[in-house]
């Protein structure tokens, strides 16, 4: 009863500074995201405070104790404690998605409003591009940069980033497209406005509602990817916890100690289900038709 | 003096499917500063495309095919894009007719004047948030202080066309181009933009261009008044000869097409008398047969000559010229008299 409250305060506070949160947590299934959100960045946050042990280290208990007192969630194959790792992956993995989620918004961004805004030959050719980026296998794309730079954490975020460009690039620039038609643009066009002004000041903020959106649709998938690339080696590297790499670890003991891939699943699932949700809640609350 | 405006036979033409249509055919007009010039016309005669063209806001497909926009003497036409977005907005504003969607949903409506001033007064965030209260209380906004910090959805949209006209006079420019700015206002709230506009005129020695396709607008607010049909203006003059005595069977027909309360105040408040008495319904209005021509050549015949009630064989082979009639000018071989 008092971890509800205590969290029930905390999403409070939130709520009260940003009006966006404020009308997702108005929000029935927004809230539940918000929550489930809110708990990943904290355990993410509060890591060093939160796990009882290094993510790295071997503590005294045997290796594949199944979850008990000391360890709440079993010890893996190197007698290391999976609750502290889960909580220190979760870092990896909101970092991972947050910098994958940059670089696409960074690239798609710029290039979706001018193609959008401009039209044109500019259009034309960013479109091109994006078809080119569409009909590429993702899984070949990150393969051939591990190649080239190694695994490594960073690298998996490019790959899931640049991934994802095409798709953002598509969705800024229908959202550009509609916007441009809309009165207020020609008025401000009217009274003197240029098109970098019009852009930054007129059009983004227009299609800041749809970004969000998008934000939380990015979000899960590049964890899910992240996991899906540090499965595959090609991403996070052990011994530094992942819930990918944890997963991948697992896979020799799924018969003896099924916790080891139980849990690090679990953690992904909540962390997709609550952005999935936060999405849901922020389309519906977000959607000026609604809103209005 | 110099006019604000000179309008010297501007031809204006779209590309379309079916080759280039002509949206003006050799337009003249000028603006007197404080003056208010009435352009009124039905759909598709141009009037827009005018006022656009004056801004030099045509869209992509149109092309200006001859004659020059002057603007306190300087050629429009001619100007590099960043010159003429240096005047948009400070020596010209416009006004558009859907104050509910001309304002950005997203900003702070005293942050929208503010733009402007920022951007051609160099002002800085401070001073601009002040003039904009100052602005917003100019055009008749009650507790301007608090109202600038509302967002468009939060005003009528009586106030939000007293914003459009805030940002549009922010700059003090000369010339205010008022396309339909009252067509999609509840007509209580017509009368008072319509007021603010007058008020303004007299204030700050605003000239205005009023677009309108409504001659009652036309009856309480010009000065003077164009006449323009198919791209052509065919009747000019002030307002009150216009109204009371209009020489171009189309003015007249147009006249007598609309109610007639409107018309009967329109021509009373045009005549500067009392209200005029209001007929009691039950008589069908007149129509004018047929509709616009679209244009896609210079005309050759007069373009009304198919709608008009008196078929002479030449209007059909000659295109006539606009000519000094009473205080004005009229395109017509054979003009009415009196109405």
């Amino acid at each position: 009863m008092t971890a509800v409250t205590a969290v029930d305060t905390t999403t409070e506070r939130v709520v009260r500074r940003r009006g966006v949160l404020r009308r997702i947590a108005g929000h029935r299934t927004g809230r539940i995201g918000l929550v489930l959100v809110g708990g990943v960045v904290l355990v993410a946050l509060l890591a060093p405070v939160l796990a009882p042990f290094g993510p790295e280290e071997i503590t005294g208990t045997p290796a594949l104790t199944g979850p008990s007192g000391a360890h709440w969630l079993g010890t893996d194959e190197l007698g290391r404690d999976v609750a502290s790792r889960i909580i220190w992956g979760s870092r990896t993995s909101l970092q991972v998605s947050v910098l994958a989620t940059l670089l696409a918004l960074l690239v798609a961004l710029p290039l979706g409003l001018m193609a959008g805004y401009f039209r044109g030959r500019l259009d034309t050719v960013v479109m091109r591009l994006t078809d080119t980026g569409l009909a590429f296998p993702f899984i070949v794309l990150a393969v051939g940069l591990t190649a080239i730079f190694g695994p490594s954490m960073v690298n998996a975020a490019i790959a899931i980033g640049i991934s994802q460009v095409p798709m953002l690039i598509r969705v800024v620039r229908g959202e550009a497209l509609a916007v441009r038609e809309e009165d207020y643009i020609a008025a401000s066009v009217a009274d003197g406005a240029g098109s970098a002004r019009i852009l930054g000041r007129h059009v983004l903020p227009n299609i800041v509602n749809t970004l969000i959106v998008q934000v939380t649709v990015l979000m899960p998938f590049a964890i899910i990817t992240e996991s899906m690339l540090s499965f595959l080696g090609l991403g996070v590297q052990p011994p530094t916890p992942s819930w990918g790499v944890m997963l991948t670890a697992a896979q020799a003991y799924t018969a003896q100690a099924p916790w080891l891939a139980v849990f690090p699943g679990l953690a992904i699932f909540v962390a997709a289900l609550g952005f999935n949700l936060l999405g849901d809640g922020a389309r519906d609350a977000l959607d000026p038709r609604r809103a209005r | 003096m110099t006019p604000v405006l000179e309008v010297d036979g501007l031809s204006v033409g779209f590309r379309s499917d079916d080759g280039e249509v002509l949206a003006l055919d050799d337009v003249s007009l000028r603006v007197e500063p404080g003056e208010i010039v009435g352009v009124v016309g039905e759909s598709g005669c141009g009037k827009s495309t005018l006022g656009l063209s004056i801004m030099g806001l045509l869209p992509g497909s149109a092309s200006v095919r001859g004659g020059g926009v002057r603007l306190g003497g300087r050629d429009l036409l001619t100007l590099p894009p960043g010159e003429l977005r240096r005047l948009r907005g400070s020596e010209v504003g416009m006004i558009f007719q859907e104050p509910m969607s001309s304002l950005n949903p997203v900003m702070p409506v005293g942050r929208q004047i503010g733009e402007v001033l920022r951007r051609h007064r160099d002002l800085g965030r401070t001073a601009a948030a002040a003039r904009a209260v100052e602005l917003l209380d100019l055009v008749g906004i009650p507790d301007a202080g608090r109202r600038s910090r509302a967002y468009p959805h939060q005003l009528s949209g009586g106030m939000r066309q007293r914003v459009m006209i805030a940002i549009a006079i922010a700059c003090e420019p000369k010339l205010l181009i008022a396309d339909e700015p009252t067509t999609a206002l509840d007509v209580t709230v017509q009368a008072q933009i319509l007021d603010l506009l007058r008020s303004l005129r007299d204030r700050v020695d605003l000239a205005i261009m009023l677009i309108t396709h409504n001659l009652g607008v036309i009856a309480t607010m010009a000065d003077r008044v164009s006449i323009m049909y198919a791209g052509r203006k065919v009747e000019e003059g002030p307002t009150r000869d216009i109204l009371d005595t209009p020489r171009h069977p189309y003015t007249a027909r147009l006249l007598a097409s609309t109610p007639q309360a409107a018309r009967s105040a329109a021509v009373s408040a045009a005549a500067g008398g009392p209200g005029g008495s209001v007929e009691a319904g039950g008589r069908r209005l007149a129509e004018i047969p047929g509709r616009v021509p679209t244009m896609t050549a210079p005309a050759t015949a007069c373009t009304f000559q198919a709608r008009c009630h008196r078929d002479v064989d030449l209007c059909t082979r000659v295109r006539p010229e606009l000519e000094p009639a009473g205080g004005g000018l009229v395109a017509c071989f054979h003009p009415e008299e009196s109405w």
